[in-house]
């Protein structure tokens, strides 16, 4: 079970898991971003390059107008998929907010 | 324990409940569970995508003994297609020219403990091998 949710702060909020059968889903949501946004992991339970890949192509396009996604809250194994995918390097990743 | 699914990526949930039903419940560690589940995840939506003409159904078997869990993808009907071989994606490449695909596999050859390819009798297997964490080592590493 996968949900994704924007907060009245802007804030999206990832749960679940997040793999190839949600892009679209996720897409929806990313793709109306165009603001530096915080993206909240804490419930969020599994991720493949799927996510990665919107993530990523979210970044890509945020970077051109000088914005970014801030990644907040993640469980140990979604940041060891982070690591290993060197997106660490491309994310500001921050620790319990 | 082997079961066949719909070349489909909507076949992903019941994927996932076949691989917990097998391997959650007979390991307290997350991070094989978790690593399996990628790898299913990566190989099986790259057969969907790449091998169009296979057979309607894709099988997944799972075996566990005291050494590990051996996970195989078995893809009939379809020319030979072995993705354990793409080529490898630069991770140390800036944010503007990162590749958006590749990544997958990428993430299953570190992830997993060995990984391999066979074809024969118009069927392509992929094995993937994810060693099991002794107690002792687990301890040790404890500290």
């Amino acid at each position: 079970m996968f949900a994704i949710t924007v907060r009245d702060d802007g804030e999206i909020v990832l749960s679940g898991r997040f793999d190839a059968s949600q892009i679209e889903t996720a897409d929806a949501i990313f793709e109306r971003v165009s603001d530096t946004t915080r993206v909240n992991f804490q419930d969020l339970d599994y991720i493949s390059s799927a996510g990665l890949g919107i993530l990523l192509k979210t970044q890509k396009r945020l970077s051109a107008s000088g914005h970014f996604l801030i990644l907040m809250n993640m469980k140990k194994m979604v940041r060891d998929v982070f690591r290993i995918a060197r997106f660490d390097m491309v994310f500001r990743i921050e620790e319990d907010q | 324990m082997q079961q066949s699914f719909r070349r489909d990526i909507r076949s992903l949930d019941e994927i996932f409940e076949f691989l917990d039903r097998q391997i959650t419940s007979r390991s307290a560690d997350e991070a094989p569970a978790y690593v399996l589940r990628l790898a299913v995840e990566e190989l099986f939506t790259n057969m969907v995508k790449y091998n169009r003409g296979g057979d309607p159904e894709i099988g997944i078997g799972v075996e566990i003994n005291g050494r590990a869990f051996t996970v195989t993808l078995t893809d009939c009907g379809g020319e030979p297609f072995d993705m354990t071989r793409a080529k490898e994606v630069d991770t140390l490449r800036p944010l503007e020219e990162r590749p958006i695909g590749g990544l997958g596999i990428h993430l299953v050859r570190q992830m997993v403990d060995e990984l391999r390819y066979s074809y024969s009798g118009r069927c392509g297997t992929i094995t993937v091998v994810k060693y099991r964490e002794l107690p002792h080592v687990r301890d040790h590493r404890q500290g």
